[in-house]
């Protein structure tokens, strides 16, 4: 496919109740500051039902153009409507670039876009920027389990395609007085019989758990004990407007759900603060939680893994050092207030 | 009912050393294990299986030649056949290129096998840790797909799925022929009894390569017919060392530097 426009698409993906993820607008941050030396557009993408209000907040992150699609059929998310739709819209207005947050259904739509349409797609980026000359973008993403990481490129194929990982960029500011272009669109949808059909959702109590787009987390391993143990450490999470993780081994142990699962068979995590609470450090802990800006390790054993990956550590019981956190945190916060 | 396992030998990379001061890889010294996301297709399946005994499991892998040894290994779950696609001109496919020419094998592997119900994929593998090549061969296979499966029930065309999902778990049911990429169980993977190990020898293993997969597009496979190229590799090092708090003003001191770095900024009013 050639394209024909200088358009830098990114997808605006919504929670159920129908507010923008972070992720689309961290890469929406980001696709201006590629963008605007170029004199390209950046063009946010909102499918859904009911969007209105996702499209007003997505004019203040600055997009030049939102192109909406918004009819009842995607009220939820759907892979063989959304890829139609997507499909639809890229053959139509030909793209150079479309970015994706790499989250769970993004993911379920991107590789079935990027094989309709027989491009190149770069799964979970960490980085994305254009090669000094041209129009190609070079998308960075780990491998072999965060052993190595490789740069990718899709020189011919268009639109160039990636998914990228949440809290990688900043969250751009928010401007209320942006103004976006909006184009409607309303693609023809395919009346055949649905072959997935959802029956119910059986939520855990974990309501909204994007543990990736938290930006701290406090995650809790098999030095806590019990699963009475993880009582404290949601205090502490609660203390700093974090979110609670966990190692697989607690996760097996039924201590909690596995939606808090952080590692190689979990979630791949990059808070800008982890603070790992009596988890020991297996590899395949810490490919999932390794890329975090800052890391601090609480664990009784001195030789532990962990804190061969961490900036900051103490060594001794969780059980001591996490009240006494939350006690510095109060004081901190009254000074702050005073 | 017919069901396709597609498994991939990969490096067990929690057994992965690099050469810290050349930055590169020792892959030589790594174990080559079944892709752990695959054996969770394998306990469904066997599960369907036991449920269903006119059930057939086919297991597929596309790889070098030493990829057999895994797909024995399989065979001590479950499995009736196993094939094992290879070909030189394969390497250096990505995604795309590779769910394509698994797509066609499907095709030929069909033709002597009947046509698959039911196509079980590990969620991702994890050396390219990707999670593209399921969805993507569903779509050339024009079937639809769910991922982060977690148990598949059947009851004659129809399956009951439960999907992983970030808040929890969404039931649905799906129409066969469908594609499902399996994730992490939240039950065990059975151990196979010595019985199944000695009977896993004697299961066939055919080998394919592109010279029988008719009508395949060879400007589709290898390094030239994949759209994406890795252009440089490098490792980050890693952080020099962790600073430690010691004494009883550990924990004051440890808050005290979060508060003076920005990490909990949001956190002071």
């Amino acid at each position: 496919m050639t394209p024909n426009t200088k358009e830098f698409w990114v997808y605006l993906e919504t929670f159920a109740d129908g507010s923008l993820r972070p992720v689309g607008l961290e890469l929406l941050g980001k696709a201006k500051t590629m963008c605007v030396s170029r004199g390209w557009k950046v063009v946010g993408l909102i499918i859904g039902y009911q969007v209105e209000k996702a499209v007003e907040e997505a004019q203040g992150y600055g997009c030049d153009v939102i192109l909406v699609v918004d009819t009842i059929e995607l009220s939820y998310y759907a892979t063989d409507t959304y890829t139609d739709v997507l499909c639809y819209l890229i053959q139509k207005e030909r793209p150079n670039v479309l970015v994706l947050g790499a989250t769970p259904d993004s993911k379920d739509l991107a590789p079935r876009v990027a094989a309709r349409l027989k491009t190149g797609l770069t799964a979970d980026c960490t980085d994305m920027g254009f090669q000094e000359t041209g129009d190609v973008v070079e998308w960075t993403r780990p491998a072999l389990s965060g052993h190595l990481m490789a740069k990718i490129i899709c020189p011919k194929e268009r639109p160039q395609m990636g998914t990228v990982r949440a809290g990688v960029f900043p969250l751009p500011y928010f401007d209320k007085k942006s103004q976006s272009l909006i184009r409607r669109e309303n693609p023809r949808l395919s009346s055949a019989e649905k072959q997935i059909s959802l029956v119910k959702i059986l939520a855990e109590n974990t309501s909204n758990l994007n543990l990736e787009e938290s930006s701290i987390i406090v995650a809790g391993g098999l030095g806590l004990g019990s699963k009475k143990g993880f009582d404290l450490l949601h205090n502490l999470a609660d203390a700093l407007k974090g979110m609670v993780g966990a190692s697989r081994k607690v996760v097996e142990a039924g201590w909690i759900p596995r939606a808090y699962q952080v590692g190689q068979t979990g979630k791949s995590v990059k808070p800008r603060l982890y603070i790992a609470c009596g988890i020991s450090g297996a590899l395949q802990h810490l490919v999932g939680m390794q890329d975090a800006h800052c890391i601090v390790a609480i664990n009784i054993d001195a030789d532990a893994p962990i804190f061969q990956i961490a900036d900051y550590g103490i060594v001794g019981d969780v059980f001591e050092i996490i009240p006494a956190m939350l006690e510095e945190l109060s004081q901190l916060n009254t000074i702050k207030a005073l | 009912m017919n069901i396709l396992i597609c498994i991939k030998q990969v490096p067990d990379t929690n057994e992965i050393l690099m050469d810290e001061e050349r930055h590169t890889l020792i892959r030589s010294k790594a174990a080559n294990i079944v892709n752990p996301f695959d054996m969770y297709s394998l306990e469904i399946a066997a599960r369907l299986q036991e449920n269903r005994p006119n059930t057939k499991v086919v297991i597929v892998s596309m790889g070098p030649l030493h990829a057999e040894e895994a797909i024995r290994t399989c065979f001590s779950i479950v499995g009736d056949i196993g094939y094992l696609i290879s070909d030189p001109r394969f390497s250096g496919s990505d995604t795309l290129a590779t769910s394509y020419i698994l797509s066609q094998a499907v095709r030929l592997i069909e033709n002597t096998e009947g046509t698959f119900d039911l196509i079980l994929c590990g969620k991702q593998a994890i050396d390219g840790d990707t999670a593209q090549v399921g969805p993507e061969l569903a779509e050339h296979l024009a079937i639809a797909q769910v991922t982060n499966v977690i148990e598949v029930t059947s009851e004659e065309t129809l399956l009951t799925v439960t999907k992983e999902t970030e808040t929890g778990y969404a039931i649905c049911t799906a129409n066969t022929p469908c594609l499902l990429t399996i994730t992490k169980l939240s039950r065990e993977i059975r151990i196979p009894s010595l019985k199944k190990k000695l009977s896993a020898r004697k299961i066939p293993l055919e080998h394919r390569s592109l010279k029988e997969l008719v009508g395949l597009d060879e400007q589709r496979i290898g390094l030239q017919g994949s759209p994406t190229r890795v252009v440089k590799t490098f490792t980050i090092p890693r952080k020099t060392s962790c600073t430690f708090f010691t004494g009883p003003d550990a924990v004051k001191e440890l808050m005290q530097t979060l508060q003076d770095n920005n990490h909990i900024q949001e956190v002071a009013l």
